[in-house]
């Protein structure tokens, strides 16, 4: 059975071939310095989304990883000379270990355990990144982290990198639909909606649990090893809880579920801020504003299910030109 | 008499000082429909509950299939064929109809994350193939209509539909309906029991907990009657309907009735 299709032109590589174009209009290297972190930041809120909005698992530590995979791939690359493609996947790897350990630890965990869990964690990793002085820096964090290059190609300006994270993202997102849209997406969502239903369509629901931390975080773990190798410094106190929840706000705002979305709601979060400086100082309450409003108008966010978006187009059926709606979800009697 | 594809020996359950089953024995044999009755609070959904794994008996075991399964997790249970849909309808409620059914296949769907990942021929042939057999489920018991709908959105009555149709995905050998005949109208009890004796002619045996007596007595092969937690009777549904303790658990005693 086929599912209708929603667009009639495959909007994917679109989007993607005009935010190729991009650099040509935006010259500015302060403005493209965001873009690229609204790239990097948009990989991470994927993997939350994975995690919260696929899994309906509350996670307030993803920026712990973000970190793990950052420190893992300046370390491996600055001490040890590693090549940054080697640097760059085993920050992956190293945080579906870290990832999958986690999960192991609250497979059995109901939600609001789950969620102080991650917050224990994300604190733990945040004391080690500030007191483990030989291996992170200490307070003084890594500096002169080197800047990535592939194949002899040095990622070395903001245009070259915008590339890199344009095609990474792209990269992360085919790669996190597929799964969303596979076995285990749909176990993933099974055991969101009823975890008991699940086991009895035969899901061993722990272990889907701990598949989702490991693969969630080894798109987490990428994308702190991008971020640290463009910003070429890793700071212990990037990595907080504070960013955690920024983090989950971005895919939230966008609409749990809605991977689209999470890359709109990253673009917001982190663009919105750099227009003015005052509303830089007042993010967080804006933010928490946002919040609120949203919860109570629409929880599902912008792209979610029935969110914001659905109710937009919703209200094109008032045009004088829209066709009447069809019937349907009448009981067949 | 062929070996009974399940059985249950000796089972009590107690929740704390409340004996939900005392020394239940059940035995379900392959290719019927059985029809388990019973007041409220009889111990009917318990008796569910333990076979397939989601409680632990106090004392007792269940074999299924020829395999002892008492206390096993209960996708380990469902994996060797069980179905089951709930009292309270349990749906994936924001998934599509389609994909419910789609998670019921769970096991049957063998991908794997490399395949996943590439788009591999052959992950591709086994998802359509999975969408394919669910599109005929639905068609089937008549819900192709609205399969790409979200489930929490239709009715209560197709709800129930979802849920046997997600239950039946599975190609289960035992499928166990509790209640599905909660809050239906005459008529929809009716396509009820024509459904229910199309699925044993497809080929699973049917286990049905009921309160609708016309339908319980209309589908079942043998009837078991439970009350206040132990099996009071045992037998086709013309023995049961004369069983003394059976009317007598259902409308309470002569003297009583006199009593009052």
């Amino acid at each position: 059975m086929e599912k209708p299709r929603r667009f009639a032109v495959p909007l994917g590589p679109i989007v993607v071939a005009v935010a190729c174009l991009i650099p040509l209009v935006v010259t500015n290297d302060y403005y493209l310095r965001v873009l690229v972190m609204a790239l990097l930041y948009s990989i991470v809120a994927l993997s939350i989304n994975l995690i919260v909005g696929i899994s309906g698992q509350l996670d307030f530590g993803r920026s712990a990883f973000i970190g793990l995979g950052a420190f893992w791939s300046a370390i491996l690359m600055q001490r040890f000379g590693a090549p940054f493609w080697i640097a760059f996947l085993s920050a992956g790897l190293f945080c579906t270990v870290v990832g999958a350990g986690l999960g192991l630890l609250c497979r059995k965990s109901t939600f609001d355990y789950l969620t102080l869990i991650t917050i224990g964690f994300n604190e733990i990793c945040r004391l080690i990144f500030l007191n483990w002085q030989d291996v992170t820096g200490g307070a003084m964090g890594l500096r002169r982290v080197p800047a990535p290059s592939l194949f002899g190609y040095v990622f070395d300006t903001h245009v070259r990198y915008f590339y890199f994270a344009l095609a990474l993202l792209a990269i992360c997102y085919v790669a996190i639909r597929r799964i969303v849209k596979s076995k285990l997406g749909r176990a993933f969502e099974a055991l969101r909606d009823d975890p008991i239903a699940a086991a009895y369509a035969g899901i061993p629901v722990p272990t889907y649990k701990v598949v989702n931390f490991a693969l969630a975080s080894f798109f987490t773990g990428i994308a702190g090893s991008a971020m640290v190798h463009y910003t070429q410094y890793a700071s212990p106190y990037n990595y907080t809880m504070d960013e955690s929840i920024y983090i989950l706000q971005m895919a939230i705002l966008g609409g749990l579920g809605s991977l689209p979305g999470s890359i709109l709601g990253t673009a917001i979060l982190v663009i919105a801020p750099e227009i003015s400086r005052t509303f830089y100082e007042y993010r967080l309450m804006f933010v928490g504003c946002m919040m609120v409003v949203m919860m109570i108008w629409a929880p599902n966010g912008i792209l979610g299910k029935q969110g914001v978006g659905e109710r937009v187009i919703g209200l094109g059926r008032f045009l004088p030109w829209a066709k009447p709606p069809a019937l349907q979800g009448g009981e067949s009697r | 008499m062929s070996r009974p594809l399940m059985q249950a020996e000796g089972i009590d359950k107690l929740f704390g000082g409340v004996k939900a089953l005392q020394g239940v024995n059940l035995e379900i044999r392959p290719g019927e429909v059985l029809g388990v009755i019973g007041p409220n609070g009889a111990g009917k959904t318990t008796l569910f509950n333990v076979l397939t794994g989601f409680s632990r008996p106090t004392r007792g075991r269940v074999l299924f299939d020829g395999h002892d399964v008492t206390g096993k997790p209960v996708y380990r249970v469902c994996q060797k064929g069980i179905g089951r849909t709930f009292q309270n309808i349990r749906l994936f409620g924001q998934m599509t109809v389609i994909d419910n059914v789609v998670v019921g296949m769970h096991n049957r769907v063998h991908t794997h994350l490399l395949g996943i990942a590439l788009k591999l021929p052959s992950t591709v042939r086994k998802e359509r193939e999975a969408y394919d057999k669910a599109g005929r489920i639905l068609e089937y018991l008549g819900l192709d209509d609205v399969a790409w709908e979200l489930a929490a959105n239709l009715p209560y009555g197709r709800q129930r539909k979802v849920e046997i149709a997600r239950a039946l995905a599975s190609e289960p050998k035992l499928i166990l309906l509790d209640e599905p005949s909660a809050g239906m109208n005459p008529q929809e009890a009716a396509e009820l029991m024509t459904l229910i004796s199309g699925i044993r002619k497809m080929g699973p045996t049917v286990v049905v907990i009921e309160h609708n007596m016309q339908v319980v007595m209309g589908i079942s092969d043998r009837v078991a009657v439970l009350d206040f937690g132990t099996k009071i009777s045992e037998g086709s549904p013309d023995q049961v309907r004369s069983d003394n303790r059976v009317i007598e658990a259902y409308l309470g005693r002569e003297e009583d009735a006199g009593a009052a």
